[in-house]
């Protein structure tokens, strides 16, 4: 049993010590939640700068399965967002690579990279918010950017502002 | 008015059966999305008596009991793989495996073990950081080197070592991890022989990232074709899938990869046979089969028992060879295809007598014996089309087709929001 999870840990605590050496630009931090725990860590994802979601930090809850990487890790968001592809209430983030398109070639650090990115390029068609959803599909921008914005200055503010 | 009111309400009632069957059509729809088929069993099973598939066809499609019916004599035995999505993968992962342990060869063992360690070089050239691959790589040369030592290379036919190490869930999937990273790996430095067959993939790095990569997602023939180019091509190893489906042959459709860049005089291996992993794929689902001659004669767990219980299922009827000529048993062992029409004519059961004498019909049997059994079995049109065959409506033993949903493909799971974010893999 203890040969079991040894090789998912060595992984893992490769990828901390990657993750200290070189800090992820997308986020202020990323680090286990709770020393005893190396299969949960906590994350705070920046928003894009000249983006709506530019000057919020949302703290991201990431669960690690005893077979990652072969299994992705379970990740979503506690702070609220506003976001099509973002559960408003549980957080859970629908993307294909946290599920049928997860690779052991990823890392916890640059999937973090990647929901960055999904927040500026969000995927109206496979909606988990769906008023956020249907506000892009009718091509109501400014109506979207504004809930974003009053998203992130109700819920994601930076402590320091 | 009254004939308008009713033409009124029957329109009604057709729109509102429409509706009714448009919905029952969309739920079943989500039914069968998903539907995910038990999957029990162990990883990678053991070896057993190719007959068993025969057994599990018995009832189904004609063309399965032919084409199982004509398997068996020619594979011998048959290993079953889990149906878990990386079958493919695991099928093919195993068969390197079991081949290089079954050259008995501890040399050319060692120098693939070389050659794939030196294959990180693949993984490096794609941008992948050692740390990310090194635990799958580590497995893979665990198990090479432990089927190159003596005790396991001493019985290069004894197969525990690697059943045992193949069912362990965590070095098996590393191992398969492993073979997947080196194929996308492969093919995205290699794409030529692949991008001129990608169908559904706009590009070689969609089809990686989605067909590749993921762990769950059943091998296609281009992922298989290009993990034969990796791995097997140069230990030069040989791999035949034989294909049993639906098809109209009375055999299964043998595939068989090869380097096709040895010029065709290139003169082949001796034992290019023995190096020949076969896998049996029925559509959605790969398993391993094997000759006789792959295996050591001591290892094949072929037995009478066997072969009556696949007879007399095939059949739907008790095992009714002639009481005076228990070499018939035997015979049909040693050519299983005779004794199919001669021992199990369906209508011996009218005629066959209590007393243990031949019947009239067995003695015409007797007599015709010769021309029955060059017969293929079951194939006289005169029996198949009467309601003697088993598998005719209106014989008295008639089931429908048995059919499973593991017989359809599993449709390819298609993401929508790879564009974006495949660009940002390590």
């Amino acid at each position: 049993m203890a040969s079991r999870s040894a090789a998912p840990n060595k992984r893992l605590i490769q990828e901390l010590n990657k993750s200290r050496q070189e800090q992820n630009p997308a986020l202020t931090y990323l680090a286990p939640f709770d020393d005893s725990d190396l299969h949960h860590w906590r994350a705070g994802l920046k928003g894009t700068a000249d983006s709506p979601y530019e000057g919020g930090v949302w703290e991201i809850d990431i669960m690690i399965p005893d077979n990652y990487p072969i299994v992705p890790p379970t990740i979503k968001f506690i702070t609220k967002i506003c976001h099509p592809n973002i559960d408003a209430k549980t957080g859970e983030i629908c993307l294909d690579l946290l599920k049928s398109e997860w690779s052991a070639a990823y890392t916890i650090s640059s999937t973090m990279t990647v929901i960055q990115t999904l927040l500026t390029s969000p995927e109206p068609n496979s909606p988990l918010n769906v008023d956020a959803a249907a506000l892009l599909r009718a091509g109501d921008t400014m109506g979207y950017e504004s809930l974003v914005r009053y998203y992130v200055w109700r819920y994601a503010r930076k402590a320091d502002d | 008015m009254a004939e308008e009111a009713s033409s009124s309400s029957s329109a009604a009632a057709q729109e509102k059966a429409d509706m009714k069957s448009a919905q029952e059509l969309a739920d079943l729809e989500k039914l069968s999305a998903q539907y995910e088929p038990d999957v029990d069993g162990p990883l990678v099973g053991e070896l057993q008596s190719s007959k068993i598939l025969e057994a599990e066809y018995a009832d189904a499609d004609t063309v399965y009991v032919r084409k199982t019916a004509a398997l068996s004599p020619k594979y011998s035995n048959y290993r079953t793989i889990k149906g878990d999505g990386n079958c493919g993968w695991r099928a093919l992962a195993f068969g390197y495996f079991e081949l290089l342990l079954r050259t008995g060869d501890a040399k050319f063992i060692e120098s693939e073990y070389d050659r794939i360690e030196s294959l990180n070089k693949l993984l490096d050239s794609v941008g992948m950081s050692e740390y990310l691959y090194e635990d799958f790589v580590d497995e893979t040369k665990r198990v090479l080197k432990a089927i190159s030592k003596s005790p396991t290379i001493d019985n290069p036919y004894d197969d525990k070592l690697l059943v045992e190490e193949f069912n362990n869930a965590d070095a098996s999937n590393a191992i398969i991890t492993h073979l997947k990273l080196l194929t996308s790996a492969f093919m995205k430095i290699y794409p030529d022989a692949y991008v001129p067959f990608l169908v559904e993939h706009p590009t070689i790095d969609e089809y990686r990232s989605a067909q590749i990569e993921p762990y769950g997602v059943q091998i296609d023939h281009l992922g298989v074709k290009a993990l034969i180019d990796l791995l097997f091509i140069p230990a030069e190893l040989s791999v035949e899938i034989s294909y049993l489906d639906r098809s109209d042959s009375d055999e299964v459709n043998v595939h068989k990869f090869e380097d096709e860049s040895a010029p065709a005089t290139a003169k082949k291996r001796e034992d290019q046979e023995q190096r020949t992993l076969r896998l049996l794929y029925r559509p959605g689902h790969y398993d391993l089969i094997y000759k006789n001659g792959d295996l050591a004669p001591p290892s094949l767990p072929t037995s009478p028992t066997l072969e009556s219980v696949r007879v007399s299922m095939m059949l739907g009827q008790e095992y009714t060879t002639d009481p005076f000529r228990p070499s018939s048993l035997i015979e049909g062992i040693m050519n299983p295809s005779s004794n199919l029409c001669g021992g199990c004519y369906p209508v011996m059961r009218a005629y066959r007598s209590h007393d243990g004498t031949l019947s009239t019909f067995q003695k015409v049997r007797e007599e015709n014996k010769t021309e029955v059994e060059t017969d293929p079995p079951l194939q006289t049109k005169m029996f198949r089309n009467s309601h003697y065959n088993t598998r005719h409506y209106q014989n008295d033993n008639f089931q429908p087709e048995m059919w499973g949903p593991d017989q359809i493909r599993q449709p390819k799971p298609r993401g929508s929001q790879r564009e974006f974010w495949r660009r940002f893999k390590l």
